[in-house]
């Protein structure tokens, strides 16, 4: 099967360039440097229209387009779940399940909340609004704002997609190579809704690192949002110029932590089977999928224990939805990792590993030595460290500083804040309840910052303007 | 079987091996290592196997050559041992190490295997070493390898290019220029990287060779994590055009502290030939089975030599086979991973595989 993906302006006919999966190819739009300037200019042109709407029929719009998504009959909603576990190869029950709970993250009232999170008037994004100081303000997105989306779980490019519309900017949407499927078909539906909405955007491809093209795009942007690993963002860095605003999203560390109370006898399986559910979902490819559990000892089950249930319900969840196929890289970095601590585990009792028989579908490391927050091979393999309370954490998390991303917990109401203090402390900037580490919820501040606020310039007119201006009103009296 | 008995069978199969009784003496092999190795052992029986259920040396379970980082891995007690043989642990500090009760085995087999390859002439050679005296490293299996071969395959006027660390390239130069003149054959035998340096040191200094007829260049190791990184093509043929070599005489040597013995590449197509006492199997590191014929996987070495340790290692580096040995792909560098972590930046960092 061949799909032409992408999305440009229709006075444009650009080279395609194949990209294979499997039996699937994807000629994703591949511009030259001139007619990536056209587009921008495009773009620009199609912005001020945009900018002259109100925020609240935006929402309308991606509200409508969720609507559409959101019915397992909608015709790309099924050509995504087709075709999505080809590209990515995440087994199809994942991929629906994760699709239908996440589109609902964006629907008309959780939009609005992102708004009402990051601003206390939204209307400051239509108009001069008066500030209780006095005078008036109001908020601009950037005219145009590039993304460059990830490709390690499907369909998260809607996150910045959204946040630069809701801020009324133009896109230039960058595919990853591994997933350009989801943004392209969703800004289509854009189109069935909206035309005029879905002419400011393009959703392009290019290799990551292409001089010319990241030179052009940069350089004509007020804003890169860009994901991606440590190196990828550092040569963004270096190629944007210092006035256009990057905001990053680097590969990050997340990890749980489990109250010795979540451990009761009748609970301690449910609790397992949360852990494994963040372990497993999008094969652990997310910032915030756990490396690590820390879990309190002296509940009614040890933690040993505790690790060997985990190790079924990661069985469990490999039967259900089992990981994707993997590059001899991937396994070979499991294998090494599971041998570094089997042969540790032969001369110790301190270590225990739990492995899938005859394959690398998942491993659970219990390490009762660790000193050092431990860095997963990832696809489905997971630590647990035991610890004596929540007091033991924060020198792992040290290490890992400005890495460190999303905590899932397991508590009690008696213990719950006494955790929070703690993991706010150390740099985590989302916690969750476990079990729910994949899903954030709409309006959360992504790596501790804010999403939309982040975006905007602000206008201020000084009071001033407003006194000062009658002395020349030539109706003055 | 004791010790002697296994030691002298294979012995006496790299001296007149004849291919057909690999598979029992792999078998006897196994069986020695399951019963004096004990933490081999505890990983034989973590996967349900023990010598009395295989028939073939294909389900002899392979050690992946990180755990020798955590363990010694050896059917004798270090304290009576002779040697070992250390890895560099670049990346992760640890350092493994193959303990080798003594190196008799070690020996013939690097000698079988080296005469075989390189001197079919059976002459002694005039060479050049590019690494350091096993007086300086006397833990590296390379340091030792070129020793033998200077030792035993050399003339008397062969020399040590390296000392103290550092090499001397004006010596070297001398040392080619004499034979230039003298119009003597020469071995030049080093690590990749040193000829990579040497080369740029002669474009420096305008400096262009024509070595004797007969004249070879060995190199190992590879280029990869280095200053400079390149193609093992690449390498062969701006060596090729540096000394005036053809490419079949510029030979590459595979091998890896974790074994016994080594593979040679003189097709000039990247293929590394085994000893008759090595077989490699490629396997899908996703379920341990063998893939289909010509299909790329990642390499495990059996090596009948290596037996102080494990026959059966599991490299990291991918590969396909060939007849009596394979095609190296390169080095699997650990999880490329399209995930969103710091894992993929932790594991790309390779371990050279010789020190």
């Amino acid at each position: 099967m061949e799909l032409k993906i992408g999305s440009i302006p229709s006075f444009i006919s650009p080279a395609y360039e194949k990209r294979t999966f499997d039996s699937l190819t994807l000629l994703v739009p591949k511009l030259t440097s001139e007619e990536l300037k056209q587009v921008i200019s495009h773009l620009r042109q199609q912005h001020r229209k945009l900018q002259a709407r109100k925020t609240d029929e935006i929402i309308n719009i991606i509200d409508q387009a969720i609507k559409l998504w959101l019915d397992p009959n909608y015709h790309y909603r099924k050509l995504a779940e087709e075709l999505l576990p080809i590209v990515t190869g995440y087994d199809s029950e994942m991929i629906r399940v994760f699709l239908h709970s996440y589109l609902r993250s964006f629907r008309k009232e959780k939009l609005q909340r992102m708004l009402e999170v990051d601003f206390t008037n939204p209307q400051v994004l239509d108009e001069f609004r008066p500030r209780t100081s006095g005078g008036l303000t109001r908020a601009y997105g950037p005219d145009l704002i590039t993304h460059v989306f990830s490709g390690n779980v499907p369909a998260l490019p809607l996150w910045s997609l959204v946040s630069g519309l809701l801020v009324k900017s133009s896109t230039i949407g960058k595919l990853s190579s591994s997933e350009p499927l989801f943004p392209s078909l969703f800004v289509e539906t854009l189109r069935e809704i909206d035309q005029e909405l879905a002419e400011c955007i393009a959703i392009i491809w290019w290799k990551g690192g292409e001089e010319e093209l990241e030179k052009v795009a940069f350089t004509s942007s007020e804003s890169i949002i860009a994901y991606g690993s440590e190196g990828t963002i550092n040569s963004i860095r270096k190629k944007a110029p210092s006035h256009v605003r990057l905001h990053a999203h680097g590969h990050k560390l997340s990890a749980g932590f489990i109250a010795k109370d979540c451990l009761q006898r009748v609970l301690v399986t449910e609790t397992a089977r949360k852990a494994a559910k963040d372990a497993s979902q999008f094969d652990q490819q997310a910032c915030l999928s756990p490396h690590v559990f820390f879990v309190e000892e002296e509940g009614s089950v040890s933690v040993r224990e505790f690790a060997s249930l985990l190790a079924q319900e990661m069985n469990n969840y490999q039967v259900k939805m089992p990981r994707a196929r993997l590059t001899e890289q991937e396994n070979q970095a499991i294998i090494q990792a599971r041998s570094k601590y089997q042969f540790q585990a032969f001369q110790t009792k301190e270590i225990t590993i739990f492995e899938s028989e005859k394959s690398t579908s998942w491993t659970v490391v219990y390490d009762q030595k660790a000193t050092r927050f431990p860095i997963s091979p990832l696809n489905r393999f997971v630590y647990v460290i035991p610890v004596q309370s929540i007091d033991d954490v924060p020198p792992f998390l040290h290490q890992v500083r400005g890495f460190i991303q999303t905590f899932g917990v397991a508590c009690t109401p008696h213990t719950f804040r006494s955790i929070l203090e703690v993991l706010g402390g150390c740099g985590v900037n989302r916690i969750t309840f476990l079990g729910r580490m994949g899903e954030p919820e709409p309006g959360w501040h992504h790596d501790g910052r804010p999403h939309l606020a982040d975006l905007v310039r602000w206008v201020d007119v000084e009071a001033s303007v407003e006194m000062d201006m009658d002395a020349y009103d030539p109706h003055r009296v | 079987m004791n010790y002697e008995q296994i030691k002298q069978n294979i012995l006496a199969f790299i001296e007149n091996g004849e291919s057909d009784s690999f598979e029992s003496l792999a078998l006897q092999v196994f069986t020695y290592q399951y019963e004096n190795n004990p933490i081999y052992r505890k990983f034989c029986r973590a996967r349900k196997v023990h010598p009395s259920m295989l028939q073939s040396y294909e389900q002899i379970p392979p050690v992946p050559v990180g755990a020798f980082k955590e363990a010694d891995i050896s059917c004798t007690p270090i304290e009576e041992t002779e040697t070992y043989f250390q890895t560099s642990g670049t990346t992760s500090g640890r350092q493994g190490r193959n303990i080798h009760r003594d190196l008799d085995v070690w020996t013939a087999s690097m000698k079988a295997h080296f005469e075989e390859s390189m001197m079919k002439e059976k002459k002694r050679v005039k060479m050049a070493i590019l690494f350091p005296h096993p007086k300086e490293m006397p833990h590296s299996s390379l340091a030792h390898y070129l020793f033998i071969a200077l030792r035993d395959y050399g003339t008397k006027d062969s020399e040590y290019i390296a000392t103290n660390g550092d090499y001397d390239f004006e010596k070297f130069v001398a040392f080619i220029a004499e034979a230039e003149q003298s119009n003597t054959p020469i071995y030049l035998l080093g690590a990749t990287f040193s000829f990579i340096h040497f080369v740029e040191y002669m474009e420096n200094n305008n400096l262009r060779f024509q070595l004797p007829k007969g004249s070879r260049v060995l190199d190992t190791g590879g280029s990869k994590g280095r200053a400079i990184e390149m193609s093992s093509d690449h390498f062969k043929q701006m060596v090729a055009e540096s000394f005036a070599l053809p490419k079949s005489d510029c030979v590459n040597m595979y091998g890896m502290t974790e074994l016994s013995s080594q593979f040679y590449d003189q097709s000039g197509e990247g293929i590394q030939k085994a000893p008759n006492w090595v077989k490699t199997v490629v396997i899908n590191p996703e379920n341990g089975l063998r893939v289909q014929k010509g299909e790329k996987g990642i390499l495990v070495h059996y090596d009948l030599a290596n037996f102080h340790s494990v026959l059966g290692v599991m490299t990291e580096d991918l590969g396909i086979a060939e007849n009596a040995g394979f095609k190296l792909l390169g080095r699997s560098q650990g999880a490329e991973a399209k995930g969103c972590s710091l894992a993929v930046e932790q594991f790309r960092n390779g371990v050279s595989r010789w020190n």
